[in-house]
């Protein structure tokens, strides 16, 4: 197994491995950027290109590209505040509010530091589940995963604030969007309006984009300033290197929001847009300032940042295993499993663990590419947030439009698009909390799914299986830590009263 | 029925072919680079763009089937032929798209035939096409469905399923689509006392539900089940074909287990032609003469390509070529099953 | 999005982001009551999520309410109480503090935008926009604004037509 290990490094670190590595990394790169053109679209994209690469190379070059999109989808979020993927919108609550404080610099050293640090604990784990690998995703079915769905919505009480009621609303507003489309158990087109754009539901990245975006581009408009408003424009970019040392001290938050990534990674359509926030929200809860949350608070752009990098893992392991994409990344790579000619399975583990291996090797170079690349751009990015806004909104306009268009290549994208739009300006202007609304959409249609699944298979059984009953009392924990801590604070201010004032 | 959708979603226009020259270059088939007539020579489509379009997101087996025969077939028509995807409505949506499209054989479409066959039949919502109106240019495969088992469960063989006297656990994506059919279809047409369940965020997660043991049967095309076969983790009960497929060595045909009740055989049978329709490509309804002639010979000339055979071979993906009429037929004979198979497949949404 | 909306500068907010809250509550449930009624008529596996989830939107737009009107507005529901001074950088700030005129004016440049790329193609709306827009919203040179438009459009085309070779938003006569 060492062996295998440490050969698979050297497989991948061939001089034509290489080349395509960076290629891959290269043109993740500016894909992650880019706003809603994502991992997914570029990747089935470039699958012909690898009918005649051998195994390892088709990964280094495809995976290598797919990892990086994670990565470099942070900095959009953080500079413009519209998330570069789907999956990197947790990174813009709080990087992107310190961008307009004027430390651009010190958010994105944070960021792209822990999605190093995520990447490799992600790849660690990987790494490391090989020989279990199989019993672990065997034990995890439909009621596993219909209980994590219920654990991720559970955090919209620590996303909503002190909005709490809001914020319910909210979330049922997103499950009401989540069941839109033909259900999975009648074939009935719920809520469609006759229109088939609707039959496959609402498009998440549509979504995601004009939630987000939407929002920070009319603020542009309106206030005519820069992104970085009043700031003053630092001769050089400050603050990176403060950015990596607020990543180490906060490695706890590194640490718990990468096992997130791997865990949320590996259940199949739940993936990284869930994820993100559920670490977000776990960050918030542990947070010593969670006030600060949602204003530029570092440790919620670590949290993103990792957890990001971490997922890509996660949801590579059912794919190896079994050949069950852990999301819609995953899924294009799994033609690339046949395109190679690899079937996805024991074999992977067996004969073929060295391409596994390579997958973790591969995951962390690019990772390591990417990231030094970017330190080497940061400055000229972190510029464009000083310059005159009005200057950059129709470069961002497009860049919405064309981003939302590439979810299905149809005009209901950008009408899907802009009526996010709408209710996250909604939300900021009246103050309500948008990412339970997000979760919720997220959630919904999952938790429905796996509610029939698991009852169809199992009846009512499924509620004793062993997993089930501990990620319940994770979430009755979860649930009620906060309330707990405030009891307890509570008598201990009335003792300490008690003492002082006689 | 057709209803004017009345959105603005419009179909999406051709663009430049760049990309598709650079995957042609990459592929390896265009060698020299010029555009290479087909015998005839003046083809109707010489130099124009031709949108080959996919009804389903990028990386699936549909989109990698469209983009490996793009350039060939771009080769024999001395066209530019691009791929481009419309997901939506599972495939309902690029379906009606086409049918509605102008009839000058620029748009064509690649279909998972017994998805929108079946869907015709049963009148599903969403349908807004005739099928049998549709310009048929050719079939490109017909994978056989296979019955899936766990090899150490309660119901290892089709003889076992036959027996079964409490209710089998069947799993399929969603009604309508093709594993719920075939299901249904299949265990009317047994007698085999059954349960679907459904839900699955994907095929593979129902295949797997049968890998864990957690269900007994699944009812998929081969070619996508085929890695699990040959590691073991499931077994094929039976092939529902009259021959075993390439890339299937061993495993029991359905003929060897005839349908005990009247009827069965009927029911058995028109799914096997609904099978048979595969993975066929069309242009929209009213194509002229001349301009579906042409298409239909650079399809055919663009399947016989034996460097696209061999790629096909490479990644395991089946061919069963069947010209442009002989698809049409086939598509009438399915519209036209018997009335007892037309229940079934209504009962199935 | 509503444009009748802008808060004058000088008038306490506390009561308008109240109003605001009812409205968008009752909207809310206007919109659960209309979806349960409709998840009425599916069958119960079509209907059973459906049902349980706009029954909780109605209960807690209700809730939401009851409370609004019971509790008269109180300084924490004014979202940004004390330091006027942080908030200023926010995001918010800019929505509460721009004039009618102001909100006019922008909802148009985007519903302009996306109305021309509807018409006509990305290839034409990009540089259109971005010329128009440039020099009337930013007041930027002539130059500055043909050379922006050019460089987008360039690279529009690079990317997505030449490199991606992924389909762009038509126009109606493409």
């Amino acid at each position: 197994m060492f062996d295998a290990f440490f050969g698979s490094l050297v497989e991948v670190l061939q001089p034509q491995t290489m080349a395509l590595l960076v290629t891959g990394v290269a043109v993740g790169f500016l894909v992650g950027i880019l706003p809603g053109l994502g991992g997914p679209v570029t990747l089935a994209l470039m699958l012909p290109f690898t009918f005649s690469m051998e195994p390892i190379q088709a990964f280094a070059f495809l995976l290598g590209m797919l990892v990086v999109t994670s990565t470099t989808g942070d900095i959009t979020s953080v500079l413009f505040g519209i998330p570069g993927e789907a999956t990197a919108a947790a990174a813009a609550l709080d990087g992107y509010p310190l961008t307009r404080r004027g430390e651009g610099g010190r958010a994105l050293g944070a960021v792209l530091f822990s999605s190093l640090l995520g990447s490799l604990i992600g790849a660690a784990v990987l790494a490391a589940a090989v020989p279990i690998i199989r019993p672990v995703v065997l034990a995890l079915g439909a009621p596993e995963f219909f209980v994590l769905t219920l654990l991720g919505l559970t955090f919209v009480v620590a996303l909503s604030g002190h909005q709490v009621i809001k914020g319910f609303l909210m979330a049922a507003a997103g499950l009401l969007v989540a069941v839109v489309g033909v259900d999975s158990q009648d074939g009935v087109p719920r809520y469609t309006f006759d229109q088939l754009y609707l039959f496959d539901g609402i498009g998440l990245v549509p979504l995601v984009i004009g939630l987000f975006g939407g929002a920070e581009v009319l603020q542009l408009m309106l206030s005519r300033q820069s992104i970085a408003g009043g700031a003053e424009a630092p001769s050089k970019v400050t603050g990176v290197g403060q950015g990596i040392r607020d990543t180490l001290r906060n490695w706890s938050v590194v640490v718990r929001s990468s096992a997130i990534g791997v865990t949320v990674g590996m259940i199949p359509g739940l993936g990284g847009s869930v994820a993100q926030f559920i670490a977000y929200g776990s960050a918030k809860q542990s947070s010593k300032n969670p006030e600060l949350f949602g204003k530029g608070a570092i440790d919620g752009v670590i949290a993103s940042g990792a957890n990001n990098n971490a997922r890509d893992s996660g949801s590579l392991i059912p794919t190896i295993a079994f050949g069950i994409p852990g999301g819609a990344n995953t899924a294009v790579l799994l033609s690339a499993f046949l395109i190679v000619g690899l079937n996805p399975g024991p074999e992977m583990l067996t004969t073929n663990v060295d391409v596994t291996f390579s997958m973790v090797w591969i995951t962390v170079i690019a990772n390591a590419i990417a990231v030094a690349a970017a330190f080497l751009v940061l400055k000229p990015l972190t510029r464009l947030t000083f310059i005159s806004g009005p200057l950059l909104v129709p470069f961002l306009v497009l860049l919405m439009a064309l981003g939302a268009y590439s979810a299905t290549n149809s005009y209901g994208d950008i009408l899907t698009m802009l009526a996010a739009a709408a209710i996250g300006v909604a939300c900021i202007r009246w103050n309500w909390p948008r990412i339970p609304f997000l979760l919720a959409v997220v959630l919904g249609g999952l938790a429905e799914r796996y509610l029939f699944v698991s009852y169809g298979l199992f009846g009512w059984s499924w509620l004793s299986r062993p997993v089930v009953i501990g990620l319940l009392v994770v979430m009755a924990l979860v649930l009620f830590a906060p309330l707990i801590r405030q009891i307890r604070d509570r008598r201990r201010d009335r003792s300490r009263d008690e003492v002082t004032v006689p | 029925m057709v209803v004017k959708s009345g959105t603005k979603i419009r179909t999406v226009g051709s663009r430049t072919g760049v990309a598709a020259a650079l995957m042609a270059t990459v592929v390896g088939c265009s060698s020299g680079g010029d555009v290479e007539a087909t015998g005839e020579g003046g083809s109707p489509f010489e130099g124009e763009t031709i949108d080959f379009v996919v009804p389903f997101d990028p990386g699936g087996g549909y989109d990698t089937y469209t983009r490996l025969i793009a350039p060939y077939l771009g080769e024999c028509l001395g066209a530019e032929v691009v791929v481009l995807n419309e997901p939506g409505a599972g495939s309902l949506l690029a379906t009606g798209r086409t049918a509605t499209s102008a009839p000058d054989g620029l748009r064509i479409q690649i279909m998972n035939m017994p998805g929108v066959l079946s869907s015709q039949i049963a009148e599903a919502e969403g349908v807004r096409f005739d099928l049998s109106e549709f310009s048929w240019i050719g079939r490109i495969a017909a994978p056989p469905e296979v019955v899936l088992v766990q090899p150490s469960g309660e119901y290892q063989s089709f003889e076992d399923l036959m027996a079964a006297t409490e209710e089998v656990q069947f799993v399929a994506t969603g009604p309508g689509a093709s594993d719920y059919i075939n299901a249904s279809v299949l265990a009317q047409a047994y007698g085999i006392p059954f349960k679907l369940t459904t839900g699955f965020s994907g095929s593979q997660e129902a295949t797997n539900a049968v890998v864990a043991g957690n269900a007994d049967v699944h009812v998929m095309p081969f070619d996508t089940v085929l890695p699990v076969i040959t590691s073991d983790q499931a077994k094929a009960a039976a092939v529902v074909d009259d021959e075993l497929p390439e890339y299937m060595t061993e495993a029991p045909l359905i003929g060897q287990f005839p349908p005990p009740g009247d009827g069965g055989q009927e029911l058995l049978d028109s799914l096997m032609n609904l099978s048979a329709a595969g993975r066929a490509v069309a242009a929209p309804p009213g194509v002229p003469e001349e301009e579906l002639t042409a298409l239909r010979e650079g399809f055919s000339c663009a399947m016989e390509n034996q460097e696209l055979l061999d790629e096909l071979a490479e990644q395991e993906r089946p061919v069963n070529f069947l010209g442009g009429k002989e698809t049409a037929d086939l598509v009438q004979q399915v519209l036209d099953s018997p009335k007892e198979f037309q229940e079934a497949v209504k009962n199935s949404f | 999005m509503s444009t009748s909306s802008s808060t004058p500068p000088n008038s306490s907010p506390t009561r308008r982001v109240a109003l605001a809250d009812l409205l968008l509550t009752v909207g809310m449930l206007a919109i659960f009551v209309i979806a349960f009624l409709t998840a009425l008529d599916w069958s119960f596996n079509t209907g059973v999520f459906p049902l349980l989830i706009t029954g909780l939107g109605i209960a807690l737009a209700v809730l939401h309410l009851v409370v609004l009107l019971v509790r008269r507005p109180v300084p924490d529901l004014h979202p940004h109480g004390e330091d006027e001074e942080v908030e200023a950088m926010d995001v918010e700030y800019a929505f509460e503090h721009a004039g009618r005129a102001m909100w006019a004016r922008t909802l148009a440049w985007v519903f302009s935008f996306f109305l021309l790329l509807y018409v006509a193609g990305i290839f034409i709306a990009a540089p259109v926009f971005t010329i128009a827009y440039l020099r009337l919203s930013a007041k930027a040179s002539w130059l500055l604004s043909v050379v922006y438009a050019v460089v987008i459009g360039l690279a529009l085309y690079a990317s997505f037509v030449v490199f991606l070779g992924l389909p762009t938003p038509p126009g109606l006569f493409q």
